[in-house]
């Protein structure tokens, strides 16, 4: 064993310097054998610590700096106001950007939960450009139609028939999928229910269709999978 | 190795083995179980037999129910009020390592001279490691000069099982919030800890909180809540209050006594907490074969408050012998 005499302790002897001050080591003192024995055989890792990252930096700054970029584009829309709302999109486009693709990358998210966050995020944003559009061109919002009537119904049958796809694939992996096929199967209720409850004047084949396809799959895949379904309903909502 | 769903990681390397346990899954008693139970069964492997069961069990045998019974379930009365009240410490400052790498350094002591230590000052080991680390603290904010403004408060856990048996080898822990006094004269502070633990290491002020989580347990609409938003919204609470509660924590796992087939061929056992978000050095000890192990993890770059503290223990005149896993 080596002795830092700054810190009067007793290191062990495969060390240069002293963990606790840095002090160069230079002198051995006579310790008990089986001290000795002990201390030899503990070893570790090697583990390389920098205190400085750059793959950090951008990773803190990225959401200051998406929201700095929205608020400069919404500055010099309104300043050099052209009758396009322009910043509009680049917002729908930096809030689209940051969740369904940064936040999926940084996170190391799994496909199945890609699958449910990038539709959650995909029809806000649709409907978001959809808005934009409606007030660009009649100030209001009565132009908003299109994301309604054919996208994000579009959007979520496709990520209902992959999520099925997926789960009957690979038959173990259905809880993993449980949450996005309940999620993108509620979402895809909500155009057709908007449709009824607001009297919207829109076309509505496709969302009705949508409608009867997502219950229909939910009770297909409630009564394939019961007891999956059942544990996962037990888990995540304690139902 | 992708290990972000497991509860529970096994490693080796050389002549250690290393389990790593999400606290949801035990504490650091069903922690001991878990890992000499691992030991045990590469031991029967080498032919060596295991006739003592003192905290180990058969991987042969079914598991009993009773081993994963909720305690705290079972221990609330849902009668006494909270007792503790959580307040924003003063956090550590310091250079962040990347990627929560945790330096430890180990620095391992007789224990019967630390017993005899803190007998000699009237208190328990415990208490006299949490005076040590509170002064640590204290020392390093005034050397630095660093903001008084919030105390310095000190994380105990508690193994319940000493006023609740259970064969549970689930959680069954609480924690106590030790204040330093704000001076860095060594022995106030350890009659400040002294008369803290006095008040909290008591059945009543552990009762107040087993009863206010049982009680938010029960209540229906957190109960259907869905998980995911559980799970942000918790994380949000704990980000905002629990994390800025402690400034640092020391667990102390007690003596380890396995099977006594194990002292032919386990030298050492090693207790260190993981790394934390806000807390950034952290203390844990656990004692084997009259050795007491003290590991100070952290996930800073300096080591201000871990050099006192091994200094603050050579002062009082304890043999430490020192080893760390990063030489910075």
């Amino acid at each position: 064993m080596k002795y830092c005499r700054n810190c009067k302790v007793n290191v062990n002897d495969r060390l240069v310097n002293c963990p606790l001050c840095g002090s160069y080591l230079d002198e051995k003192v006579e310790s008990e054998k089986s001290s000795e024995e002990v201390q030899s055989r503990i070893t570790y890792p090697i583990l390389t610590v920098e205190s400085k990252n750059s793959k950090n930096f951008l990773r803190k700054n990225l959401l200051p700096f998406f929201l700095v970029a929205g608020a400069v584009c919404i500055a010099i829309n309104w300043i050099i106001y052209s009758g396009t709302l322009w910043s509009g999109y680049v917002l729908v486009g930096l809030f689209g950007g940051y969740f369904a693709v940064m936040n999926s990358v940084y996170q190391k998210r799994r496909l199945y939960s890609i699958l449910g966050l990038s539709g959650l995020i995909s029809c806000i944003c649709v409907l978001g450009i959809d808005v934009v559009k409606s007030l660009e061109t009649q100030g209001n919002l009565s132009g908003v139609a299109v994301s309604i009537e054919y996208i994000i119904p579009g959007i979520l049958v496709a990520i209902i028939i992959a999520t099925d796809i997926f789960i009957i694939a690979n038959k173990s992996k259905y809880k993993y999928y449980f949450v996005s096929l309940l999620l993108a199967s509620i979402l895809a209720l909500l155009p057709q229910l908007f449709i009824w409850i607001l009297r919207l004047n829109l076309i509505y084949w496709f969302t009705f269709s949508l409608f009867f396809f997502s219950l229909l799959n939910l009770l297909v895949m409630i009564i394939a999978y019961r007891k999956t379904f059942k544990q996962e309903m037990l888990r995540k909502f304690n139902l | 190795m992708d290990s972000r769903h497991a509860g529970i990681r096994v490693t080796y390397f050389d002549y250690r083995i290393s389990v790593d346990f999400f606290h949801a899954v035990t504490d650091g008693s069903g922690g001991i179980v878990f890992l000499n139970t691992l030991v045990g069964a590469y031991l029967r492997l080498k032919g060596v037999e295991i006739k003592d069961k003192e905290n180990y069990l058969d991987d042969r045998d079914k598991p009993r129910r009773e081993e994963a019974i909720d305690s705290f379930m079972q221990m609330a009365d849902l009668k006494s009020p909270k007792l503790a009240k959580d307040v924003v410490s003063f956090q550590i400052p310091g250079q962040r390592l990347n990627n929560f790498s945790l330096i430890v350094i180990n620095g391992s002591l007789d224990s019967q001279q630390l017993y005899n230590k803190a007998k000699e000052k009237n208190v328990t080991i415990t208490q006299l490691l949490t005076a040590v680390i509170a002064w640590a603290i204290e020392e390093d904010r005034r050397f630095f000069g660093y903001s008084k403004k919030r105390p310095v408060v000190v994380s105990v856990p508690a193994n319940l099982r000493k006023f609740y048996p259970t064969p549970s080898l689930r959680n069954f822990v609480s924690i106590m919030s030790i204040h330093s006094n704000g001076t860095t004269d060594f022995d106030s502070i350890l009659k400040t800890v002294k008369e803290q633990f006095a008040r909290q290491n008591t059945m009543e002020y552990f009762m107040g909180t087993i009863n206010f989580n049982v009680k938010s347990q029960r209540n229906f609409l957190i109960k259907i809540c869905p998980l995911v938003l559980k799970n942000i919204i918790l994380k949000i609470a704990f980000e905002k209050y629990g994390a800025k509660a402690r400034t640092s924590t020391i667990s102390n796992l007690g003596i380890v006594t396995p099977p006594k087939e194990f002292n032919d061929h386990v030298c050492r056992y090693e207790f260190i907490l993981g790394p934390q978000k806000r807390e950034m050095v952290s203390f844990s000890c656990c004692t084997y074969l009259n050795k007491t192990v003290i590991s100070a993890s952290r996930t800073i770059k300096e080591s201000g408050v871990v050099r006192l503290f091994f200094t603050k223990l050579a002062q009082l005149g304890l043999s430490v012998d020192v080893d760390t896993n990063c030489d910075i």
